[in-house]
């Protein structure tokens, strides 16, 4: 393997664990606790976020020649607020039911850190198809991070997944976990684990 | 001075590529955003007055509107009524069947909500819902906590009174509001 396709693999596996956006970086958390009360707003929250950190990334990377220093944040954030921009509409014109279960936290996308600090920490300073693997590979951290505490939220919370039963009517559903302090507790606890796994190594 | 320019150059080109190409977009996206609320109306218009297939819109001032419901031989099967209020998390936005002569509910329809999941959340429920399904209005929808005794109580949620009450409300109050008002209109467009 030569040295290129090896610094872009080392970009592409960076976000799915080393870096996984809520787990090690602490941010993107707002989404990571507002929406994951069911799996299925996890994913579309997921997917909504590497869609926009996706485009932003390969055009901050594409326009780092152009764009000097002193302006680049508000340059930043306008490409980052055209994606949202672009996510929310065509949630609200596909998915009506999923745009009003998310409500106000895809337009906030904006201001999610993920994504301003990609832009910043790596796409400003990388070739595009550098930019593009770190993209995806952070999109992907997200989302198998998001899905997990989603998963562990509904399951506990109403005893389903995606929305299928699967736990049977002998289970009393904890309430609490889709309610706010759920999100704390499974986080706390996820976050927890993460950092015994890592200390071990 | 020529940086600033530039700048200012940079900034605005930015701004400009991002307002045409968000301008294209929602010009696409639009008509079906409109569409797929047009489409949630009907299909709640019709839903909750059973055996519907088609409706009128009717406007009751400035600002409300209600739908005249007729069955497929043409005959007025009900009205459709939309209202709104204040839940315990935020607004509950419904519409509920009545039958012509506002005697009794053919159904109910909560089409948003903000309570509280697996709580108040369940008002957004079959369960909750089909209580409204041959309810007697007269002379006003009661909550009652526990099973139902009577053809006008609704049983409220357990654990989730206020949401319940919201809903039995917001439903007494369109039945105060349009009972007057259509029963009136009707009288005077076919005096009996």
């Amino acid at each position: 393997m030569n040295e290129k396709t090896a610094t872009l693999k080392k970009d592409f596996l960076f976000g799915l664990w080393q870096n996984v956006p809520p787990f090690r970086l602490m941010l993107g958390l707002c989404a990571s606790l507002a929406v994951t009360g069911m799996a299925r707003n996890s994913l579309a929250m997921a997917l909504s976020v590497a869609f926009v950190l996706i485009g932003s990334n390969v055009a901050v990377s594409a326009l780092r020649r152009f764009v000097p220093d002193s302006v680049r944040i508000p340059v930043f954030v306008v490409i980052i607020a055209t994606f949202v921009t672009i996510v929310d509409l065509f949630l609200r014109g596909w998915f009506p039911p999923l745009s009003k279960a998310m409500g106000p936290y895809v337009p906030l996308i904006i201001v999610n850190c993920i994504i301003l600090g990609r832009a910043e920490a790596f796409a400003f300073k990388n070739p595009v198809l550098n930019s593009l693997l770190d993209a995806v590979g952070h999109s992907l951290g997200y989302l198998w991070a998001l899905l997990l505490i989603g998963c562990i939220r509904e399951l506990l919370g109403y005893g389903s997944l995606f929305g299928i039963q699967v736990l049977g009517a002998w289970f009393q559903p904890w309430v609490i976990m889709i309610l706010p302090p759920g999100a704390f507790l499974t986080l706390g606890a996820v976050l927890g684990f993460f950092n015994l796994v890592s200390r071990r190594r | 001075m020529k940086k600033i320019a530039m700048l200012l150059g940079i900034l605005t080109l930015t701004g400009v590529v991002s307002g045409v190409s968000l301008a294209l977009i929602n010009q696409k996206v639009e008509p079906r955003v409109l569409e797929q609320q047009a489409r949630a109306i009907r299909e709640a218009v019709l839903a909750v007055v059973p055996g519907a297939v088609q409706f009128t819109e009717k406007k009751a001032d400035a600002e409300t509107v209600y739908y005249e419901v007729f069955d497929a031989a043409g005959k007025l099967a009900g009205y459709s009524l939309p209202g709104q209020g204040m839940g315990y998390g935020g607004q509950i936005n419904l519409i509920i069947g009545v039958t012509p002569d506002f005697k009794k509910s053919t159904g109910l329809k909560v089409l948003e909500n903000v309570e509280t999941p697996g709580l108040g959340g369940k008002i957004g429920e079959k369960a909750f819902q089909a209580g409204f399904l041959g309810l007697v209005l007269e002379p006003a929808v009661a909550l009652v906590k526990g099973a139902r005794t009577k053809d006008n109580e609704i049983p409220a949620i357990t654990g989730a009174t206020i949401s319940s009450r919201a809903v039995v409300n917001i439903v007494n109050g369109l039945i105060k509001k349009y009972r007057p008002l259509i029963l009136k209109e009707n009288q005077t467009v076919n005096p009996q």
